[in-house]
Protein backbone atom coordinates (compact mmCIF):
# COMPACT_ATOMS: atom_id res chain seq x y z
CA UNK A 1 0.00 0.00 0.00
CA UNK A 2 1.33 3.05 -0.91
CA UNK A 3 0.38 6.71 0.51
CA UNK A 4 -0.87 8.89 -2.17
CA UNK A 5 2.08 11.20 -3.70
CA UNK A 6 0.65 14.89 -2.06
CA UNK A 7 1.12 13.40 1.73
CA UNK A 8 4.29 13.06 4.07
CA UNK A 9 4.75 9.45 4.20
CA UNK A 10 5.84 8.58 7.47
CA UNK A 11 6.16 5.20 9.93
CA UNK A 12 5.75 4.81 13.46
CA UNK A 13 7.70 1.75 15.08
CA UNK A 14 6.79 0.89 18.11
CA UNK A 15 7.49 -2.17 20.36
CA UNK A 16 4.99 -3.91 22.01
CA UNK A 17 1.87 -2.68 23.93
CA UNK A 18 3.84 -0.90 26.39
CA UNK A 19 2.98 2.86 27.48
CA UNK A 20 5.85 4.51 25.88
CA UNK A 21 4.29 2.29 22.87
CA UNK A 22 1.01 4.27 23.44
CA UNK A 23 2.36 7.10 24.18
CA UNK A 24 4.13 7.31 20.81
CA UNK A 25 0.92 6.70 18.85
CA UNK A 26 -1.00 9.76 20.39
CA UNK A 27 1.87 12.02 20.34
CA UNK A 28 2.69 11.56 16.29
CA UNK A 29 -0.76 11.68 16.16
CA UNK A 30 -1.10 14.89 17.75
CA UNK A 31 2.17 16.01 16.16
CA UNK A 32 1.50 15.25 12.58
CA UNK A 33 -2.29 16.76 12.69
CA UNK A 34 -1.58 20.05 14.43
CA UNK A 35 1.16 20.49 11.51
CA UNK A 36 0.37 18.91 8.73
CA UNK A 37 -3.63 18.25 9.14
CA UNK A 38 -4.67 16.00 6.86
CA UNK A 39 -1.59 16.23 4.88
CA UNK A 40 0.32 13.14 5.87
CA UNK A 41 0.07 9.46 6.05
CA UNK A 42 0.82 7.51 9.12
CA UNK A 43 1.81 3.38 9.24
CA UNK A 44 2.59 2.30 12.76
CA UNK A 45 4.42 -1.11 12.83
CA UNK A 46 4.42 -2.64 15.89
CA UNK A 47 8.48 -4.24 15.53
CA UNK A 48 7.87 -7.52 17.79
CA UNK A 49 4.69 -8.87 15.56
CA UNK A 50 6.26 -7.61 12.44
CA UNK A 51 9.90 -7.60 12.41
CA UNK A 52 9.50 -7.93 8.78
CA UNK A 53 8.42 -4.90 8.41
CA UNK A 54 11.68 -2.90 10.19
CA UNK A 55 13.97 -1.09 7.52
CA UNK A 56 17.66 -0.56 8.47
CA UNK A 57 17.11 2.80 8.88
CA UNK A 58 16.12 2.42 12.68
CA UNK A 59 18.01 2.00 15.43
CA UNK A 60 15.53 1.09 17.84
CA UNK A 61 12.20 1.85 19.21
CA UNK A 62 10.08 3.62 19.61
CA UNK A 63 11.02 5.39 15.96
CA UNK A 64 9.23 7.64 13.56
CA UNK A 65 11.02 7.58 10.29
CA UNK A 66 9.48 9.99 7.38
CA UNK A 67 9.96 8.20 4.24
CA UNK A 68 9.53 11.23 1.90
CA UNK A 69 8.81 13.16 0.13
CA UNK A 70 12.21 14.24 0.05
CA UNK A 71 14.97 13.13 1.92
CA UNK A 72 14.49 10.62 4.88
CA UNK A 73 14.66 11.24 8.42
CA UNK A 74 14.31 9.64 11.67
CA UNK A 75 13.74 10.29 14.81
CA UNK A 76 14.17 7.75 17.96
CA UNK A 77 12.66 7.87 21.43
CA UNK A 78 10.38 10.02 23.15
CA UNK A 79 8.20 12.43 20.62
CA UNK A 80 7.19 15.09 23.13
CA UNK A 81 10.11 17.23 22.41
CA UNK A 82 8.10 18.90 19.63
CA UNK A 83 10.57 21.62 18.56
CA UNK A 84 13.45 18.96 18.48
CA UNK A 85 10.95 16.64 15.91
CA UNK A 86 9.51 19.49 14.04
CA UNK A 87 13.12 20.23 12.59
CA UNK A 88 14.22 16.80 12.50
CA UNK A 89 10.65 16.09 10.12
CA UNK A 90 10.71 20.04 8.60
CA UNK A 91 7.38 20.13 10.03
CA UNK A 92 7.52 24.09 9.73
CA UNK A 93 8.64 23.81 6.00
CA UNK A 94 5.59 21.00 5.33
CA UNK A 95 3.03 23.61 7.05
CA UNK A 96 4.42 27.04 4.83
CA UNK A 97 5.60 25.66 1.82
CA UNK B 1 22.99 4.52 11.81
CA UNK B 2 22.97 2.63 8.40
CA UNK B 3 25.42 1.28 6.60
CA UNK B 4 23.40 2.52 3.30
CA UNK B 5 26.11 3.74 0.37
CA UNK B 6 28.27 6.15 2.18
CA UNK B 7 27.17 9.93 2.12
CA UNK B 8 28.69 12.07 -0.73
CA UNK B 9 27.50 15.56 0.59
CA UNK B 10 28.79 17.57 3.45
CA UNK B 11 24.86 18.31 4.48
CA UNK B 12 24.07 14.65 4.35
CA UNK B 13 26.61 13.79 6.40
CA UNK B 14 25.79 16.59 8.69
CA UNK B 15 22.22 15.37 8.60
CA UNK B 16 22.70 11.99 9.39
CA UNK B 17 25.26 12.45 12.00
CA UNK B 18 22.42 14.73 13.70
CA UNK B 19 20.09 11.40 14.00
CA UNK B 20 22.78 9.40 15.29
CA UNK B 21 23.43 11.72 18.06
CA UNK B 22 19.95 12.23 18.58
CA UNK B 23 19.40 8.28 18.59
CA UNK B 24 22.14 8.38 21.11
CA UNK B 25 20.82 10.68 23.19
CA UNK B 26 17.24 8.72 23.34
CA UNK B 27 19.10 5.27 23.93
CA UNK B 28 20.97 7.36 27.51
CA UNK B 29 17.96 8.72 28.16
CA UNK B 30 15.75 5.53 28.93
CA UNK B 31 13.28 6.47 25.92
CA UNK B 32 13.69 3.07 23.37
CA UNK B 33 11.83 -0.10 24.49
CA UNK B 34 13.80 -1.97 21.73
CA UNK B 35 16.77 -1.80 19.43
CA UNK B 36 17.02 -2.88 15.59
CA UNK B 37 20.04 -4.25 14.65
CA UNK B 38 21.23 -5.76 11.35
CA UNK B 39 22.86 -9.35 11.48
CA UNK B 40 23.84 -11.92 8.60
CA UNK B 41 20.40 -13.15 9.11
CA UNK B 42 18.37 -9.50 8.27
CA UNK B 43 16.98 -7.17 10.90
CA UNK B 44 17.24 -8.75 14.80
CA UNK B 45 14.63 -7.09 17.69
CA UNK B 46 16.31 -6.60 20.57
CA UNK B 47 13.93 -6.03 23.31
CA UNK B 48 15.49 -3.90 26.20
CA UNK B 49 12.42 -4.18 28.65
CA UNK B 50 10.98 -7.63 28.53
CA UNK B 51 8.86 -8.14 31.60
CA UNK B 52 5.94 -8.41 29.75
CA UNK B 53 6.88 -10.65 27.12
CA UNK B 54 4.97 -14.13 28.42
CA UNK B 55 1.82 -11.79 28.45
CA UNK B 56 2.57 -10.70 24.77
CA UNK B 57 3.28 -14.01 24.08
CA UNK B 58 -0.06 -14.74 25.17
CA UNK B 59 -1.89 -11.99 23.23
CA UNK B 60 0.02 -12.92 19.94
CA UNK B 61 -1.44 -16.29 19.71
CA UNK B 62 -4.91 -15.91 20.77
CA UNK B 63 -7.69 -15.86 18.27
CA UNK B 64 -9.70 -13.43 20.03
CA UNK B 65 -8.92 -10.16 18.94
CA UNK B 66 -6.96 -8.04 21.58
CA UNK B 67 -6.63 -4.10 21.28
CA UNK B 68 -5.70 -1.34 23.52
CA UNK B 69 -7.22 1.79 22.66
CA UNK B 70 -6.76 5.26 23.89
CA UNK B 71 -9.71 7.51 25.21
CA UNK B 72 -9.98 9.11 22.02
CA UNK B 73 -10.60 5.83 20.13
CA UNK B 74 -6.99 5.54 18.45
CA UNK B 75 -6.08 2.06 18.93
CA UNK B 76 -2.78 1.97 20.35
CA UNK B 77 -2.25 -2.27 20.34
CA UNK B 78 -3.64 -4.68 18.35
CA UNK B 79 -3.24 -8.15 18.33
CA UNK B 80 -2.62 -10.26 14.47
CA UNK B 81 -5.89 -11.90 14.97
CA UNK B 82 -7.72 -8.82 15.22
CA UNK B 83 -6.41 -7.81 12.07
CA UNK B 84 -7.14 -10.76 10.57
CA UNK B 85 -10.40 -10.96 11.65
CA UNK B 86 -10.91 -7.29 9.71
CA UNK B 87 -8.88 -8.69 6.75
CA UNK B 88 -6.75 -5.84 7.08
CA UNK B 89 -3.05 -5.35 7.61
CA UNK B 90 -1.78 -4.59 11.04
CA UNK B 91 -0.33 -1.88 9.90
CA UNK B 92 -3.11 -0.15 8.79
CA UNK B 93 -5.03 -0.56 12.07
CA UNK B 94 -2.53 0.49 14.89
CA UNK B 95 -2.81 4.02 15.55
CA UNK B 96 -5.91 4.39 13.32
CA UNK B 97 -9.33 5.38 15.38
CA UNK B 98 -11.16 2.24 16.42
CA UNK B 99 -14.84 4.42 15.61
CA UNK B 100 -13.52 3.77 12.32
CA UNK B 101 -14.03 -0.33 12.90
CA UNK B 102 -17.59 0.63 13.87
CA UNK B 103 -20.91 0.62 11.79
CA UNK B 104 -21.70 4.03 11.11
CA UNK B 105 -24.68 3.73 13.44
CA UNK B 106 -23.08 3.00 16.66
CA UNK B 107 -20.18 5.31 16.64
CA UNK B 108 -21.55 7.90 18.61
CA UNK B 109 -22.75 5.68 21.18
CA UNK B 110 -19.63 3.94 21.22
CA UNK B 111 -17.34 7.12 20.80
CA UNK B 112 -19.33 8.89 24.41
CA UNK B 113 -18.43 5.23 25.91
CA UNK B 114 -14.77 4.59 24.77
CA UNK B 115 -14.41 8.40 26.48
CA UNK B 116 -15.89 7.52 29.60
CA UNK B 117 -14.47 4.08 29.86
CA UNK B 118 -17.75 2.26 29.48
CA UNK B 119 -17.53 0.75 26.31
CA UNK B 120 -17.44 -3.35 26.60
CA UNK B 121 -17.42 -2.86 30.77
CA UNK B 122 -20.15 -5.78 30.76
CA UNK B 123 -19.20 -7.52 27.88
CA UNK B 124 -21.97 -6.73 24.86
CA UNK B 125 -22.72 -7.22 21.22
CA UNK B 126 -21.38 -5.39 18.62
CA UNK B 127 -20.26 -5.41 15.04
CA UNK B 128 -17.20 -4.44 13.44
CA UNK B 129 -16.68 -3.21 9.53
CA UNK B 130 -14.13 -5.43 7.94
CA UNK B 131 -11.96 -5.22 4.97
CA UNK B 132 -14.41 -4.57 1.99
CA UNK B 133 -17.81 -3.15 4.07
CA UNK B 134 -18.45 -6.54 5.56
CA UNK B 135 -19.73 -6.30 8.82
CA UNK B 136 -18.92 -9.14 11.39
CA UNK B 137 -20.64 -9.91 14.69
CA UNK B 138 -18.77 -9.55 17.73
CA UNK B 139 -18.68 -9.78 21.79
CA UNK B 140 -16.63 -6.90 23.33
CA UNK B 141 -15.40 -7.23 26.28
CA UNK B 142 -12.91 -4.95 27.73
CA UNK B 143 -10.83 -3.63 30.91
CA UNK B 144 -9.67 0.16 31.90
CA UNK B 145 -6.29 -0.03 32.39
CA UNK B 146 -4.70 3.44 33.98
CA UNK B 147 -0.77 3.78 32.99
CA UNK B 148 0.76 7.11 33.65
CA UNK B 149 -2.19 8.47 34.38
CA UNK B 150 -3.99 8.69 30.98
CA UNK B 151 -6.71 5.37 30.93
CA UNK B 152 -6.60 3.04 28.38
CA UNK B 153 -8.80 0.49 27.47
CA UNK B 154 -7.87 -3.23 27.02
CA UNK B 155 -10.07 -4.90 24.90
CA UNK B 156 -11.10 -8.15 23.79
CA UNK B 157 -13.14 -8.76 20.38
CA UNK B 158 -14.55 -12.60 19.82
CA UNK B 159 -16.59 -13.49 16.72
CA UNK B 160 -19.71 -14.75 17.10
CA UNK B 161 -20.48 -15.38 13.53
CA UNK B 162 -20.18 -19.33 13.69
CA UNK B 163 -22.75 -18.94 17.55
CA UNK B 164 -24.90 -16.60 15.71
CA UNK B 165 -25.33 -18.98 12.89
CA UNK B 166 -25.88 -21.78 15.03
CA UNK B 167 -28.51 -19.77 17.18
CA UNK B 168 -30.17 -18.99 14.03
CA UNK B 169 -30.25 -22.32 12.76
CA UNK B 170 -31.82 -23.46 16.47
CA UNK B 171 -34.26 -21.06 16.40
CA UNK B 172 -35.40 -22.19 13.22
CA UNK B 173 -35.59 -25.63 13.98
CA UNK B 174 -37.67 -25.16 16.63
CA UNK B 175 -39.79 -23.32 14.79
CA UNK B 176 -40.51 -25.88 12.49
CA UNK B 177 -41.13 -28.11 15.55
CA UNK B 178 -43.66 -26.12 16.89
CA UNK B 179 -45.31 -25.70 13.78
CA UNK B 180 -45.66 -29.29 13.24
CA UNK B 181 -47.14 -30.03 17.07
CA UNK B 182 -49.35 -27.04 16.71
CA UNK B 183 -50.45 -29.51 13.49
CA UNK B 184 -50.58 -32.59 14.90
CA UNK B 185 -52.67 -31.07 17.97
CA UNK B 186 -54.91 -29.24 15.12
CA UNK B 187 -55.58 -33.15 13.49
CA UNK B 188 -55.97 -34.45 17.08
CA UNK B 189 -58.64 -32.19 17.91
CA UNK B 190 -60.63 -32.66 14.40
CA UNK B 191 -60.32 -36.34 14.90
CA UNK B 192 -61.99 -35.99 18.36
CA UNK B 193 -64.58 -33.85 17.01
CA UNK B 194 -65.75 -36.38 14.56
CA UNK B 195 -65.69 -38.67 17.42
CA UNK B 196 -67.87 -36.04 19.52
CA UNK B 197 -70.24 -35.60 16.30
CA UNK B 198 -70.59 -39.41 15.94
CA UNK B 199 -71.61 -40.07 19.34
CA UNK B 200 -74.03 -36.70 19.06
CA UNK B 201 -75.75 -38.54 15.65
CA UNK B 202 -75.84 -41.49 18.29
CA UNK B 203 -77.63 -39.83 21.16
CA UNK B 204 -79.73 -38.94 19.21
CA UNK B 205 -80.99 -42.05 17.66
CA UNK B 206 -80.82 -43.86 20.76
CA UNK B 207 -84.11 -45.86 22.08
CA UNK B 208 -84.19 -44.50 25.51
CA UNK B 209 -83.01 -41.68 27.49
CA UNK B 210 -80.87 -43.81 29.73
CA UNK B 211 -78.85 -44.94 26.26
CA UNK B 212 -78.92 -41.62 25.02
CA UNK B 213 -77.74 -39.98 28.60
CA UNK B 214 -74.64 -42.39 28.44
CA UNK B 215 -73.79 -41.23 24.71
CA UNK B 216 -73.66 -37.56 25.48
CA UNK B 217 -71.51 -38.23 28.83
CA UNK B 218 -69.06 -39.99 26.35
CA UNK B 219 -69.55 -36.82 23.95
CA UNK B 220 -68.53 -34.63 27.02
CA UNK B 221 -65.75 -36.84 28.26
CA UNK B 222 -63.98 -36.55 24.50
CA UNK B 223 -64.25 -33.11 24.15
CA UNK B 224 -63.13 -32.27 27.43
CA UNK B 225 -60.18 -34.10 25.52
CA UNK B 226 -60.47 -32.15 22.68
CA UNK B 227 -60.39 -28.46 23.97
CA UNK B 228 -56.80 -29.24 25.74
CA UNK B 229 -55.49 -29.72 21.95
CA UNK B 230 -57.69 -27.22 20.00
CA UNK B 231 -56.26 -24.63 23.08
CA UNK B 232 -52.73 -25.81 22.80
CA UNK B 233 -53.06 -25.40 18.90
CA UNK B 234 -54.00 -22.03 19.19
CA UNK B 235 -51.76 -21.27 22.43
CA UNK B 236 -48.45 -19.24 21.80
CA UNK B 237 -46.67 -22.59 23.87
CA UNK B 238 -47.34 -25.95 21.98
CA UNK B 239 -46.77 -27.73 24.99
CA UNK B 240 -48.22 -26.20 28.01
CA UNK B 241 -51.65 -25.08 28.34
CA UNK B 242 -53.49 -21.87 30.59
CA UNK B 243 -55.36 -23.20 33.43
CA UNK B 244 -57.34 -20.69 33.89
CA UNK B 245 -58.63 -20.16 30.43
CA UNK B 246 -59.06 -23.77 29.83
CA UNK B 247 -61.20 -24.57 33.13
CA UNK B 248 -63.75 -21.07 32.31
CA UNK B 249 -63.96 -22.86 28.84
CA UNK B 250 -64.76 -26.06 30.15
CA UNK B 251 -67.56 -25.06 32.76
CA UNK B 252 -69.08 -22.73 30.24
CA UNK B 253 -69.17 -25.91 27.85
CA UNK B 254 -70.43 -28.04 30.21
CA UNK B 255 -73.00 -25.75 31.84
CA UNK B 256 -74.58 -24.98 28.33
CA UNK B 257 -75.13 -28.58 27.43
CA UNK B 258 -76.11 -29.77 30.86
CA UNK B 259 -78.82 -26.93 31.74
CA UNK B 260 -81.21 -24.77 30.18
CA UNK B 261 -80.48 -21.27 28.88
CA UNK B 262 -80.71 -19.18 30.67
CA UNK B 263 -78.99 -21.58 32.74
CA UNK B 264 -80.63 -22.56 36.07
CA UNK B 265 -76.73 -22.80 37.27
CA UNK B 266 -75.01 -19.78 38.47
CA UNK B 267 -71.40 -20.64 38.52
CA UNK B 268 -68.53 -18.74 40.26
CA UNK B 269 -64.88 -19.70 38.89
CA UNK B 270 -61.59 -18.84 40.83
CA UNK B 271 -58.67 -20.26 38.94
CA UNK B 272 -54.91 -19.17 39.42
CA UNK B 273 -53.20 -19.30 36.39
CA UNK B 274 -50.64 -21.23 36.00
CA UNK B 275 -49.41 -23.78 33.34
CA UNK B 276 -49.27 -27.30 33.13
CA UNK B 277 -48.42 -29.84 30.38
CA UNK B 278 -50.48 -31.80 28.10
CA UNK B 279 -50.89 -35.24 30.14
CA UNK B 280 -51.68 -33.37 33.17
CA UNK B 281 -53.73 -31.09 31.54
CA UNK B 282 -55.77 -33.86 29.89
CA UNK B 283 -56.13 -35.55 33.26
CA UNK B 284 -56.83 -32.41 35.05
CA UNK B 285 -59.92 -31.86 32.13
CA UNK B 286 -61.53 -35.22 32.29
CA UNK B 287 -61.69 -34.70 35.85
CA UNK B 288 -63.03 -31.45 35.88
CA UNK B 289 -65.60 -32.58 33.80
CA UNK B 290 -66.59 -35.70 35.28
CA UNK B 291 -66.86 -33.72 38.63
CA UNK B 292 -69.06 -31.26 36.83
CA UNK B 293 -71.25 -33.23 35.12
CA UNK B 294 -71.87 -35.08 38.48
CA UNK B 295 -72.99 -31.95 39.75
CA UNK B 296 -74.93 -30.50 36.53
CA UNK B 297 -76.45 -33.94 36.47
CA UNK B 298 -77.57 -34.38 39.97
CA UNK B 299 -77.38 -32.00 42.25
CA UNK B 300 -79.43 -29.65 40.30
CA UNK B 301 -81.30 -32.37 38.90
CA UNK B 302 -85.31 -31.24 38.20
CA UNK B 303 -83.88 -27.72 36.79
CA UNK B 304 -83.14 -27.21 40.67
CA UNK B 305 -81.74 -23.29 40.74
CA UNK B 306 -78.87 -23.25 42.48
CA UNK B 307 -74.72 -22.16 43.05
CA UNK B 308 -71.97 -23.82 41.13
CA UNK B 309 -68.15 -23.05 42.95
CA UNK B 310 -65.50 -23.92 40.67
CA UNK B 311 -61.71 -22.89 42.51
CA UNK B 312 -58.40 -24.39 41.61
CA UNK B 313 -55.25 -22.55 43.37
CA UNK B 314 -51.74 -22.57 44.45
CA UNK B 315 -51.94 -22.90 48.28
CA UNK B 316 -48.15 -23.42 47.81
CA UNK B 317 -45.39 -24.09 45.41
CA UNK B 318 -45.40 -27.73 43.67
CA UNK B 319 -49.22 -28.07 44.99
CA UNK B 320 -52.59 -27.52 43.55
CA UNK B 321 -56.01 -27.93 45.06
CA UNK B 322 -59.23 -28.21 42.91
CA UNK B 323 -62.62 -27.77 44.21
CA UNK B 324 -66.01 -28.16 43.28
CA UNK B 325 -68.97 -27.32 45.51
CA UNK B 326 -72.60 -27.06 44.96
CA UNK B 327 -75.50 -26.30 47.03
CA UNK B 328 -77.63 -28.78 45.35
CA UNK B 329 -79.33 -31.71 46.44
CA UNK B 330 -76.18 -32.94 48.56
CA UNK B 331 -74.91 -37.05 48.54
CA UNK B 332 -76.69 -39.92 49.88
CA UNK B 333 -75.30 -41.12 53.08
CA UNK B 334 -72.62 -43.35 53.13
CA UNK B 335 -71.33 -42.47 49.85
CA UNK B 336 -68.08 -43.59 48.95
CA UNK B 337 -66.56 -42.18 45.47
CA UNK B 338 -64.25 -45.86 45.20
CA UNK B 339 -67.41 -47.77 45.67
CA UNK B 340 -69.85 -45.31 43.77
CA UNK B 341 -71.81 -47.50 41.59
CA UNK B 342 -71.27 -44.18 39.21
CA UNK B 343 -69.02 -44.56 36.27
CA UNK B 344 -68.48 -40.83 36.55
CA UNK B 345 -67.42 -40.92 40.35
CA UNK B 346 -65.08 -43.67 39.74
CA UNK B 347 -63.77 -41.86 37.18
CA UNK B 348 -63.08 -39.18 39.50
CA UNK B 349 -61.10 -41.50 41.97
CA UNK B 350 -58.72 -43.28 39.48
CA UNK B 351 -58.07 -39.56 37.72
CA UNK B 352 -57.31 -38.07 40.86
CA UNK B 353 -55.29 -41.70 41.94
CA UNK B 354 -53.63 -40.89 38.44
CA UNK B 355 -52.79 -37.03 38.87
CA UNK B 356 -50.91 -38.54 42.36
CA UNK B 357 -53.84 -36.58 44.54
CA UNK B 358 -55.94 -37.22 46.91
CA UNK B 359 -59.67 -37.45 46.89
CA UNK B 360 -62.07 -35.69 49.44
CA UNK B 361 -65.64 -34.91 49.81
CA UNK B 362 -68.19 -33.35 51.96
CA UNK B 363 -71.49 -32.67 52.54
CA UNK B 364 -72.50 -28.84 52.59
CA UNK B 365 -75.59 -27.48 53.73
CA UNK B 366 -77.09 -27.44 51.51
CA UNK B 367 -74.67 -30.01 48.99
CA UNK B 368 -71.62 -31.32 48.16
CA UNK B 369 -67.87 -29.86 48.21
CA UNK B 370 -64.99 -31.88 46.25
CA UNK B 371 -61.82 -31.53 47.06
CA UNK B 372 -58.90 -32.63 44.97
CA UNK B 373 -55.00 -31.90 46.07
CA UNK B 374 -52.50 -32.93 43.90
CA UNK B 375 -48.56 -31.94 43.22
CA UNK B 376 -47.69 -30.29 39.57
CA UNK B 377 -43.92 -29.70 38.45
CA UNK B 378 -42.70 -26.62 40.06
CA UNK B 379 -40.50 -26.00 37.10
CA UNK B 380 -43.75 -25.86 35.07
CA UNK B 381 -45.64 -23.61 37.86
CA UNK B 382 -45.93 -20.51 35.80
CA UNK B 383 -47.92 -18.25 37.82
CA UNK B 384 -49.03 -15.22 35.23
CA UNK B 385 -49.18 -11.40 35.92
CA UNK B 386 -52.37 -12.49 37.92
CA UNK B 387 -52.61 -8.87 38.53
CA UNK B 388 -53.11 -7.74 35.22
CA UNK B 389 -54.98 -10.99 34.38
CA UNK B 390 -57.60 -11.32 36.85
CA UNK B 391 -61.09 -9.64 35.79
CA UNK B 392 -63.61 -8.24 38.04
CA UNK B 393 -66.20 -10.82 38.38
CA UNK B 394 -64.48 -13.97 36.68
CA UNK B 395 -63.83 -15.39 40.26
CA UNK B 396 -65.51 -15.36 43.48
CA UNK B 397 -62.78 -16.42 46.26
CA UNK B 398 -65.45 -14.86 48.78
CA UNK B 399 -68.21 -17.36 48.36
CA UNK B 400 -66.06 -19.94 48.03
CA UNK B 401 -63.93 -19.54 51.07
CA UNK B 402 -67.66 -18.61 52.88
CA UNK B 403 -68.93 -22.29 51.37
CA UNK B 404 -65.73 -23.93 52.48
CA UNK B 405 -66.31 -22.63 56.23
CA UNK B 406 -69.97 -23.69 56.00
CA UNK B 407 -68.50 -27.19 54.57
CA UNK B 408 -66.72 -27.58 58.00
CA UNK B 409 -69.42 -26.35 60.31
CA UNK B 410 -72.11 -28.14 58.54
CA UNK B 411 -69.36 -31.58 58.35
Amino acid sequence: MSPPPDKVALTLYVAGMGPRSARAILEARRLLDRWLDDRYALRVVDVHQQPDLVGATIPGAPALVREGPGRPSTYVGDLADDEEVVRAFRLREEAEP
Amino acid sequence: MSDEAAPTDLGSCLVRLREAEQALHAMRAGQVDAIIARGPAGERVYVLRSTDVAYRLVLETIHEGAIRIATDGTILYANAAFANMLGERLENILGASILDLLPPQTRADAQREIRDGAWGQGPFESALVAHGGVQIPVLVSSATLLEEGSPTLCVVVTQIAEQKRAQALLVAALRAKETLLREVHHRVKNNLQVICSLFAMQAERAPDPVSRQLLLEGTSRVRSIAMVHEMLYRSSDVAVLSIREYVSELVKTLQASYTGAPSNVATHLSVDDFRLDLDRSVTLGLLLNELLTNAFQHAFRDDRDGNLWVRLSLPREGLAELSVCDDGVGLPQGFDAARSPSMGLKLVHALAQQLGGKLEWHPLEPGTGFTVTFPIPTARVQPWEEAATRRPGHGDRGSVAAREQQGKTGA
